[in-house]
């Protein structure tokens, strides 16, 4: 009888631990199916039709303290890279050609995730124009609640949401652009 | 209960080498072929090796089977386990994509942190073998016999199901 416990409990700890595997398992393709995918990093960020909450950072090309009423006073194209990042770098490659083409009708705002140094390393490569704020301790990316980078928000005159998504270069901020109005199709902005 | 336990270990340890062995044994030339891949020894010994692995676990798995024999199939088991091992954390640094080649064909399993998890589990149970002293009695019966199968059934199914799960990943990252 003493054996027949004992080795009912060596079987019932394996079974234990298999069951506890395939836990893990599907925990980590929920994961991969819930988080990552496009679709649920189209759900990060500040909802569409929300006004954005005030924020501040410090300017880049300045190292001046510049609060959010200063940054958006129209249409403006909030960018948040990370220095790590692939599709960031990818991003600022387009970054100068997408400011020629709307630059009258658009801001455009690139925040960075990191220190001066760490920028400093990402945009050395090539001078990035328009306003670059640096976002040291990830405070403004957890307040606009975005997640992955490289991620944008069309921001109207009034600070309101107008698009967001995923940025990876100029045909996602065309999209996004065109997500907003169709108007900017025939090169008329207006929200 | 040592005795008891150590039974169990036992048999589990000889149902999954004699399993392997018998599998390499039956795919001998692919077996072969997937031990030059890893690319470890020169081809020349990398063939040799090949050829006489599957025998070489094949008579540690059976020296298990006797008290007398038992230690040193579980020494045999290290140095094989061990060389498992070695070349297990080359092929992972130099991040190439391999079969495992563990169960010859049958289970189409890469060569992953898994494999080198499954191979330190092993190698702790032959180490525990290894190391029973020579007062403890092994005493196979029905019930050390059953949970050892038991236990190799689930180690083989746990592998399988790592794959499927391993190629799930890969297809949803590519669809993201």
């Amino acid at each position: 009888m003493e054996s027949f416990i004992f080795y009912s409990v060596i079987l019932l700890w394996t079974t234990q631990f298999f069951v506890l595997f395939l836990l893990v398992l599907l925990f980590r393709q929920f994961g991969e199916v819930y988080l990552k995918s496009g679709e649920s990093i189209s759900r990060d960020g500040i909802p569409i039709g929300e006004k954005l909450p005030d924020f501040e950072g410090q300017s880049y090309k300045t190292n001046s303290h510049l609060e959010k009423k200063q940054l958006i006073h129209r249409t403006t194209l909030l960018a948040f890279v990370s220095p790590e990042c692939k599709p960031c770098q990818e991003l600022l490659e387009d970054w100068n050609e997408a400011i020629v083409m709307y630059q009258e009708q658009i801001e455009f705002v690139l925040i960075f995730l990191g220190n001066k140094d760490r920028a400093q390393r990402l945009l050395m490569k090539q001078a990035i124009q328009g306003e670059i704020v640096l976002d040291h301790n990830r405070e403004i990316t957890s307040l606009l609640q975005v997640r992955i980078t490289p991620f944008c928000f069309i921001i109207d005159e009034t600070g309101v949401v107008r698009a967001k998504g995923l940025c990876g270069g100029r045909e996602h901020i065309d999209r996004l652009l065109f997500e907003t109005n169709d108007t900017f199709k025939k090169g008329v902005i207006k929200l | 209960m040592l005795s008891l336990f150590i039974s169990a270990i036992v048999v589990h340890l000889f149902c999954i080498f004699s399993f392997s062995a018998l599998l390499k044994i039956l795919y001998y030339k692919n077996f072969i072929y997937m031990v030059i891949e890893y690319d470890i020894l020169p081809e020349a010994y990398s063939r040799v090796w090949g050829s006489i692995l599957p025998f070489i676990e094949l008579l540690a798995a059976l020296l298990l089977l006797q008290q007398s024999t038992l230690k040193y199939g579980a020494t045999v088991l290290l140095f094989l386990l061990f060389s498992f091992v070695y070349a297990v954390i080359m092929v992972l640094s130099s991040k190439r994509k391999l079969t495992c080649g563990c169960y010859g064909k049958l289970l189409d399993t890469e060569v992953d942190t898994f494999t080198l998890g499954k191979i330190i589990f092993l190698s702790i149970l032959s180490l525990m073998v290894l190391m029973i002293k020579s007062t403890v009695t092994i005493e196979h019966s029905f019930y050390s016999v059953g949970v050892g199968i038991y236990m190799t059934v689930f180690l083989l199914i746990t592998h399988k199901v790592w794959a499927i799960h391993q190629e799930s990943m890969r297809l949803l990252r590519k669809n993201n």
